[in-house]
């Protein structure tokens, strides 16, 4: 039975070390995660960006983001593909050392210390509504029709006298009503 | 006497109005392009279908609606106030057709947060958002920025003496040169000089940093507009954060506070006396408050590094004061920052900008006529019953204080608390903590777009709608709001 219970035990230690903490959770609690181990997992977006002294790539965790910092360019070298338009990124996982108040950058990041693929980036499928074709077509033909008449009737609108308004405007306009 | 309106003055505003939509129509053209360009085929169709139905209802509208009338300033207040909600509407449409708003309103709250400056933004997976719905949302910060209402009707009409009622109605108060057009068109000439180097300047900063340079000058241009507009929109849902660059932030500062600024005081300053940048009563008035700001921010980050207080405290402040809402934190983070640096940010926000700039809020000019008054109040007990004094202040002359200016200034710093309260309360009921409501209230009257998390997807429709009220009445400035009301109530008079 105590075999049991410490095999529970070291399984439960197993999945709590495993268990990436949402990256919303940690910038909520970002005072109780403050300088320690943390390990994240996000769609890396954007592109590998380099600033200062170092290189940063943005991960995005559903509506949380935040910057990964690491001193040398070959951390990030495994990401293929970054979140943007045309792709999702690929999904990481970053283990590292959060900073709510980061001394040597002045802002809330995490320097990693590992990083992995978890599984790579697709390229997004943006098929062609065929109603938007649909659409277009219609809004086209009306929009001819509108130049047209406006075309036609270009000399009557412009023919118009626009009269003074207020006050003597006014009468001299419900006197033409 | 109230002037009742007749159908002529109804035929007339139609008539401006279906201007103005061909003129937002024209606008997307750029975003059109940018689709084109980038191959980006749903969103081509989305500017497309959206192009198409709005020139097409402008074109309706001139030609059912003939101006009948010569416009005037109640045409003129009439075309603006309600002009912007139309505009809102229709520069909603290619953005609710994108997929990344949840509802129409919610694409409509982010056109107007786009056209008013203020930055709120409720789109879903901003990540990946396409390239030419970024631009457009940035673009309308510009056309929104600059003056639409102004900047169509320059281009499109002649608008003759009331020309001056759509400037004052989109919540400017000072020309620059005697012609109204005259100055539309030089504040459109200065923000494309800053357009220029800025997106360039920015750009370079970007490529440096390994970007490629097509993709850092997309970059640059979202952040000029954005920054000198004074608007916060960002590309990525980090907004600036997404950097980690200081060297860009300082760049974004410049550029904040160049769009904060009078573009008289512009003028002045290229064209005529430099000195006049450390005369300006406008400018001493913004460094009293930018220093006491900035120290009561600085009490709420001490014990943290020099860095993280010029970049957490600094640029927030900053930020806030010139009404532009770009951030380098998290929207949680901000949440729980110290109630002296949230206090901060909140007299920052209401304060805003100088006058004849692309900022909201109160305008820096009212806040020191304010102080002002209350000297003056201070000396008259002093001084002796029958002393006669005056008081000056220089604004690009020197200009007398006088009673009716100082009412003035008293009188939209109220109107302004009372909105701030109000959006607030409604804040409140919806559930959401005092603090914060009152923070989000600011944030989006005085158009500034700094949030503390109140503003998602998931918040109330009222409160959806309290906001882009006060955007919209931040923006134009309650006056010309007041006036079309006013039209409207003596129509049911009749």
């Amino acid at each position: 039975m105590k075999k049991i219970f410490a095999g529970l035990f070291l399984l439960f230690i197993f999945v709590l070390k495993s268990y990436a903490q949402p990256v919303g959770d940690i910038l909520k609690d970002s005072v109780q995660f403050d300088c320690r181990q943390v390990e994240i997992t996000g769609e890396a977006i954007g592109g590998v960006i380099h600033s200062g002294d170092g290189w940063w790539v943005n991960i995005l965790d559903h509506d949380a983001a935040i910057g990964l910092f690491c001193y040398e360019r070959n951390f990030f070298d495994s990401i293929e593909r970054f979140g943007g338009y045309n792709s999702y990124g690929d999904i990481v996982r970053a283990e590292g050392v959060f900073y709510a108040n980061c001394r040597e950058h002045g802002e809330t990041d995490i320097h990693i210390t590992r990083l992995t693929v978890i599984k790579p980036g697709v390229v997004r499928q943006h098929a062609v509504d065929k109603k938007n074709i649909q659409t277009g077509t219609v809004m086209l033909a009306i929009f001819f029709i509108a130049v047209f008449i406006y075309w036609k009737n270009y000399n009557t609108i412009h023919a118009i006298k626009p009269i003074k308004s207020y006050a003597a405007g006014n009468r001299k306009a419900k006197k033409r009503i | 006497m109230v002037i009742s309106p007749d159908r002529y003055d109804l035929s007339t505003i139609l008539h401006t109005a279906g201007r103005l939509i061909i003129g937002l129509g024209m606008a997307m053209l750029l975003p059109l392009c940018t689709a084109v360009v980038c191959r980006e085929i749903n969103p081509m169709f989305d500017y497309l279908i959206s192009f198409l139905f709005t020139i097409t209802v402008g074109i309706f509208l001139t030609i059912i609606f003939p101006a009948r009338k010569e416009t005037n300033w109640i045409h003129a207040f009439f075309t603006v106030s309600f002009g912007w909600l139309v505009y809102m509407f229709f520069s909603a449409i290619p953005l609710y057709f994108s997929g990344h708003f949840h509802s129409f309103l919610d694409a409509c709250f982010e056109a107007m947060s786009g056209l008013a400056t203020t930055g709120l933004s409720l789109a879903v997976d901003l990540d990946h958002m396409s390239y030419a719905h970024n631009i457009w949302r940035h673009f309308l910060m510009f056309i929104g920025g600059q003056g639409i209402v102004v900047a169509s009707l320059a281009v499109l009409t002649k608008a003759g003496g009331a020309s001056f009622g759509f400037y004052v109605g989109e919540g400017r108060s000072e020309k620059i040169f005697p012609n109204v057009i005259e100055t539309t068109r030089f504040i459109w000439k200065v923000s494309l000089i800053y357009l220029i180097v800025g997106a360039l300047v920015m750009a370079a900063i970007l490529n440096q940093q390994g970007m490629h340079f097509v993709t850092a000058l997309y970059h640059g241009f979202c952040l000029f507009c954005a920054g000198f507009d004074t608007g916060g929109f960002g590309i990525h849902s980090q907004n600036v954060w997404y950097y980690h660059s200081v060297m860009l932030e300082i760049a974004i500062l410049v550029i904040m506070l160049l769009g904060a600024f009078n573009f008289n005081l512009h003028y002045w300053v290229w064209m005529k006396k430099k000195s006049e940048l450390w005369k300006n009563f406008e400018m001493q008035t913004f460094l009293v408050t930018i220093f006491s700001l900035t120290a009561l921010t600085y009490f709420g980050f001490k014990g943290l590094g020099q860095l993280t207080i010029f970049r957490k405290g600094f640029f927030q402040v900053i930020s806030a004061h010139t009404g532009t809402g770009f951030t380098n934190v998290s929207i949680s983070e901000m949440a729980i920052f110290h109630p002296l640096v949230l206090l901060g940010l909140i007299f920052a926000m209401m304060l805003g900008g100088a006058a004849c700039s692309t900022t909201g809020g109160i305008k820096l000019i009212r806040v020191g006529l304010v102080f002002k008054g209350m000297w003056m109040e201070i000396k008259h007990w002093v001084m002796p019953s029958k002393a006669v004094y005056s008081e000056k202040i220089h604004h690009l002359q020197d200009v007398l204080v006088d009673k009716q200016r100082l009412i003035d200034a008293y009188m939209f710093s109220l109107m302004y608390i009372l909105v701030y309260v109000a959006g607030g309360v409604v804040g409140i009921f919806c559930g959401y903590d005092p603090l914060a409501s009152l923070f989000e209230s600011v944030s989006a009257a005085a158009n500034v777009g700094l949030s503390v998390g109140i503003t998602a997807v998931t918040m109330p429709v009222v409160l959806k709608v309290t906001y882009i009220l006060q955007m919209w009445a931040g923006r134009l400035e309650f006056l010309s709001i007041f006036v079309a009301l006013g039209f409207v109530l003596t129509m049911f008079k009749k």
